[in-house]
This record gives C-alpha cells, sequence and structure tokens, in this order.
C-alpha cells in the first residue's frame, strides 16, 4: 500500500501495510464460505459413503476393460483410482478422454520413486468427488474400451 | 473414438507408434544423445552414425506415448541423409510450427509480398513430419513431440558445423 503518490515520486504506507497489494481477495472469501457451508450442509458422512459406493462401482466397471490392470489392492481406498493399460501410454488416454470431457491426471504424479519400486513408467489416474456419479464412471469405462480399441 | 482423435491421432502416427521403423540401436553410433520427460517418465535415445557432415542413419530407442514414438521414428526418417546443417534447419522449422498460432492456410489469392515475408520461406520442408503439426492445438501434447528433438540436440551439441 502506497502513502502517497505523485508523478515525481512515491511514498510507502508503514510496514506491514506497504506489502500488502491491491485489492484483498474478497470474491473468494465469499466463495470458499459459500463452499464451507455446501459441503458442511450435506455432511462428511454422506461424502464419504458417496466416495466409497462410486469406488466400488468403478472397480468393477474396470475390471471388464480389456487390457486395463488397477494399481495396488488396498483394503481401505478413498476415490482414487491408479490404472494402466496395456499397450496405450497414459498420456495418450489422458487426452482422449479428456476429448469426451473426462478430466484425469496422467504421468509419474510427482511420486518417480513409487514408480520405479512398481515398475511402471507411468500411470492415469480418475478420482471420484461428491458431485461425481455412476453416469461418470460408466462413460470412463465406455471411453477406455474405445480408446484400448484406437490404438490396439 | 475416431471422431475424437482424429485430428490430433492421425493413422499414419497411430501406425508409427505401433510399428516404427527405424526403433533400436546402432552398433557404433558416432553421435548419441538423450531426451527426458520428468514429469511422464518418458524417454528417447538417439544413436546416430555420421558420415563427413552428413546424417547416414538414426535409430531410436523411445518408452513414451503414442506422440513421442512417432515423433522420434519421423525424425529418424527424416533426417537420414541429411547435412548436420540441414537437421538443425529442419528442427528450427519444426518447433516453429508448434508454436505458430491458428494461422489462415495459404491460399492461392495471397500475393507475391506477403510470400516474400514468409518466416518459412527457404526452409526444409517437414515431409514425413507433416501429420505431427496437428500437435500445436494441443499444448499440453508439445513436449511428447520435442522429446527427440531435446535428444537430437544433445547429440549435435558438439558437433561444429
Amino acid at each position: 500500500m502506497i502513502s502517497s503518490v505523485t508523478f515525481e515520486k512515491s511514498t510507502w504506507a508503514n510496514t506491514p501495510h506497504k506489502f500488502e497489494a491491491g485489492t484483498p481477495a474478497i470474491v473468494e472469501t465469499l466463495g470458499l464460505g459459500a463452499a464451507i457451508r455446501w459441503v458442511e450442509s450435506i455432511g462428511f458422512d454422506a461424502i464419504e459413503a458417496h466416495e466409497q459406493a462410486l469406488t466400488t462401482y468403478a472397480l468393477e466397471k474396470l475390471a471388464t476393460v480389456p487390457g486395463l490392470r488397477v494399481v495396488g489392492a488396498p483394503k481401505q481406498r478413498g476415490g482414487v483410482i491408479s490404472f494402466t493399460m496395456a499397450d496405450v501410454h497414459p498420456h495418450d488416454i489422458a487426452t482422449l478422454l479428456d476429448r469426451n470431457g473426462i478430466a484425469v491426471r496422467a504421468g509419474q504424479h510427482c511420486a518417480e520413486p513409487l514408480m520405479r519400486r512398481l515398475g511402471l513408467h507411468a500411470t492415469t489416474r480418475a478420482s471420484f468427488g461428491v458431485y461425481t456419479d455412476t453416469n461418470d464412471i460408466d462413460a470412463l469405462a465406455e471411453t477406455l474400451v474405445r480408446i484400448r480399441d484406437f490404438f490396439v | 473414438m475416431n471422431s475424437l482423435a482424429q485430428d490430433l491421432y492421425d493413422r499414419q502416427i497411430v501406425e508409427r507408434a505401433r510399428n516404427p521403423l527405424h526403433a533400436g540401436d546402432l552398433p557404433e553410433p558416432d553421435l548419441q544423445g538423450e531426451g527426458r520427460n520428468p514429469l511422464c517418465g518418458d524417454r528417447t535415445r538417439l544413436d546416430i552414425a555420421l558420415q563427413g557432415h552428413h546424417i547416414s542413419q538414426i535409430r531410436h530407442r523411445t518408452r513414451g506415448c503414442a506422440l513421442c514414438t512417432a515423433a522420434a521414428d519421423m525424425l529418424a526418417e527424416r533426417l537420414s541423409g541429411c547435412s548436420v546443417e540441414e537437421a538443425r534447419a529442419v528442427g528450427a522449422r519444426f518447433s516453429a510450427m508448434l508454436v505458430a498460432q491458428d494461422a489462415p492456410a495459404q491460399t492461392i489469392v495471397q500475393g507475391a509480398e506477403e510470400q516474400r515475408n514468409d518466416p518459412l520461406e527457404g526452409m526444409p520442408s517437414l515431409g514425413v513430419m507433416e501429420p505431427l503439426t496437428a500437435v500445436r492445438f494441443h499444448k499440453a501434447r508439445i513436449r511428447c513431440v520435442e522429446l527427440p528433438w531435446v535428444a537430437l540436440k544433445e547429440a549435435l551439441a558438439h558437433v561444429r558445423v
């Protein structure tokens, strides 16, 4: 923040105010408040149950996709599934899923040592949230089958 | 899927990725270079044989996506027989194409003056690499097709022409 500005020179407010630039994040603050109220209105138990149901459904669905292998089989799994597909690179998968409106992450996921430990070069990773539904999972599985057909 | 993939994954790219024509090693390469992308784990190694100042043969070992593998294979084909200078010029043209804005295609009505100002004038053609040009509309994938050129740059780093 300034103290005074002219064409000839500027002077600054005293610290800490001199380091506070521009308009505070007012819109973002209000938005965060609305988001927190929305999440609390649903409740974390309901969100967890929803994500668990989706994850179980997704694991069943993905098991039917030719050449697909889910990475890891933990007793407890959050709404996140990493997978590989024989003969199709994760980046090609991610680009084509994206073209069908499905956003995933592909690559080493900032975890190169783990990739090496698993003997993998890269994976594709789909994750589910409170806004995801079973139609999205169906679209994911169906698009993956088409991607496999395209490349192999 | 064809409709989804059509513009980016040209049939020639998919075919190259599936069955590369120039994959492998050279027994006694004159030059070697490697390109790595730490974000995705992809890697290309080039073995290059020289005859004087000309590239007589290139082989690549690529661990990467379809675009990266096809780009490496097309590089090997396009640059075989080129002088080192020409190889660099093809690379410069390829780089220029990857950052090119969506300029209207050259049409026959464009005047001679405009053609004189064409920055690509006099640069070598992309030839077999032409299908890769669609990547410029997919920013996240540009690194994939550049990786073999990173390897080439390393291989040619100490070659003076």
